[in-house]
């Protein structure tokens, strides 16, 4: 069994039982980066040699009785900001590959690993993480694979389009403002933000510290669970990491949504004016039984807040850069963090407050309600080059309105999966959140599970294939 | 946040100069055809800035809360 799009339980349970092997997974693999890499251009790293002397290794262990992992065999791949051995962490940079290689995986890689994953390579993603699109001046474009011509969304650019196109069964994104959800949905994905300080981060490059989250990007909620269950637990060298006991998620996953309160977001949520995001949230809002309305004031300041911090936030850390490399920036983010280093700290201060009263205010929401249905993307897959986004009449930049519905919530650190659908007006997908209350991450794969159960959501099995494309040219940055 | 007194990013694109002074002060340089690309985004962070001013915080929010952490309380 080395279908393209098998999923991770299925390879699991067929590496762990002889069925298959560990290597013909990671075979089946390599040979698909091969082929598709060149038009997708979502890996900037493929570390063949490792994952086959890995896979070998795995097989050898099974071969001799030893319990198999709960990922044994399973491929998968890393944003192009987690520290792999032996290679730079990009970071989506061209500064950062002067860096020397890292010494050591990411605490995540190295759980995943302990489980009998088999890391495949680095992906691409939009410099420094400061980017909604997945476009990047230095690397290209990671293209979306439903339509080669549209954005595959980012920061997580490369997770999100090597997942969607069977390149790797998962892989880890960053979220820090929506880029795990924001890939997930253009990609038509399942991705799990968990609550803010739940899975450690060290061993990555950081955005900004007091909003950055790792998280998988997965092709079921089950792949989600069973992935986010072998990455949890306290690492005290990520000061923000907390000091909670493993939640296993999967083992709660088909426990239905009878018991649950589940209502949607409106007001700053409203998304009339965006149609594919208004059909998907009246589609998952319908299944899910949800009828109860809110209004979650607040929820645009708390966006405010969110922009100036990570504005704030990104620009000191990368000062001394853009003292040194300015001109080595993509041009998008050496503006932006220009800029961030001239707001006044007041302003930063005062997002910090708002941000806190924000909290407080969703605090109460969740003594009402379990889950709260929200949009993920105001739209489909923009094509490449696009950028404007019309809001509310008005058109503003594309870059960071992709995750106008994302940012409100990270901000907080909620827990947030983003599940897929099809657009009818664009037959490309879309995504909705999932939010639950902090550290109840088993609440939103539930209701994603129940979703899937359904058929409402699921990702699509695409057939992409190299020979018949002819690779469009770039649009001019 | 409604006027110049409390939004001074209005004024960037008024003092032609300001946007070299404020990046000297924060010791950082920015290339002149950066400059308008830069003047957009602090003129979009203005607006954000409006809107966590016009917040209509209670007065036992206005505490400072430099470091956020996410609120540990249970969800049954």
């Amino acid at each position: 069994m080395t279908e393209p799009f098998a999923a991770v339980t299925d390879i699991a349970e067929a590496v762990g039982t002889g069925a298959s092997s560990a290597l013909s997974q990671v075979e089946s693999c390599l040979a698909r980066v091969h082929e598709l890499n060149p038009v997708l251009n979502c890996y900037t790293e493929v570390l063949a040699e490792r994952a086959l002397s890995k896979a070998r290794q795995v097989d050898a262990q099974i071969a001799a009785g030893e319990t198999p992992g709960t990922l044994a065999g399973v491929p998968f791949a890393v944003k192009n900001l987690f520290d792999i051995a032996g290679i730079t962490t990009l970071a989506g940079s061209k500064i950062n590959a002067d860096e020397p290689p890292a010494i050591r995986d990411a605490l995540l890689i190295q759980r995943l690993e302990a489980e009998g994953a088999i890391l495949l390579g680095a992906l691409a993603m939009g410099e420094y993480a400061y980017d909604f699109t997945g476009e990047n001046q230095h690397f290209g474009a990671c293209r979306n694979p439903w339509d080669i011509e549209r954005m595959s969304g980012g920061s997580s650019s490369g997770s999100g389009s090597a997942t969607a196109a069977g390149l790797a069964p998962f892989s880890l994104g960053s979220d820090t403002n929506g880029s795990i959800r924001v890939p997930s949905s253009l990609c038509g994905l399942f991705g799990l933000k968990p609550t803010y300080g739940r899975l450690p981060r060290t061993g990555s490059y950081p955005f900004c510290d007091s909003l950055d989250h790792l998280g998988p990007l997965a092709r079921s909620s089950a792949d989600l669970a069973v992935i986010y269950d072998a990455l949890q637990g306290f690492d005290s060298s990520d000061h923000a990491c907390a000091d909670k006991p493993v939640m296993p998620a999967s083992a709660r996953l088909a426990s239905g949504i009878d018991t649950l309160r589940i209502a949607v977001a409106d007001g700053y949520f409203n998304c009339d004016a965006f149609p594919e995001a208004a059909e998907a949230v009246a589609t998952v809002a319908s299944a899910l039984g949800a009828k109860q309305k809110l209004p979650l004031e607040g929820a645009a300041e708390g966006r405010a807040a969110a922009y100036l911090i990570t504005n704030s936030e990104g620009a000191a850390l990368h000062r001394p850069r853009l003292q040194s490399r300015l001109t080595d920036f993509d041009n998008d983010t050496r503006d932006r963090f220009l800029a961030g280093c001239l707001i006044p700290a007041a302003w930063t201060l005062r997002a910090q407050v708002v941000r806190r009263w924000w909290q407080d205010h969703m605090l109460e929401v969740f003594k009402q309600v379990d889950v709260i249905v929200a949009p993920c993307t105001p739209c489909s897959a923009p094509l490449l080059g696009t950028k404007v986004l019309n809001v509310n009449g008005e058109d503003q930049p594309l870059r960071p309105n992709l995750g106008l519905f994302t940012q409100p919530f990270s901000a907080i650190g909620l827990p947030v999966c983003s599940v897929p659908l099809i657009s009818s007006h664009t037959q490309l997908p879309i995504g909705v959140q999932l939010v639950a209350p902090p550290w109840r991450e088993d609440l939103c794969l539930r209701a994603a599970h129940a979703l899937e159960q359904q058929g409402v959501v699921q990702c699509g099995q695409l057939t992409v294939d190299s020979r018949a494309l002819e690779t469009p040219p770039l649009p001019e940055p | 946040m409604k006027d110049k007194q409390t939004n001074p990013m209005a004024l960037i694109w008024e003092k032609p100069t300001l946007l070299e002074d404020l990046a000297a002060l924060a010791g950082v340089e920015i290339p002149g055809e950066h400059a308008d690309a830069v003047r957009g985004h602090l003129a979009t962070a203005a607006r954000m800035a409006a809107l966590v001013y016009d917040a209509p915080l209670a007065d036992h929010t206005l505490d400072a809360a430099p470091v956020f952490t996410p609120a540990d309380v249970d969800h049954d």
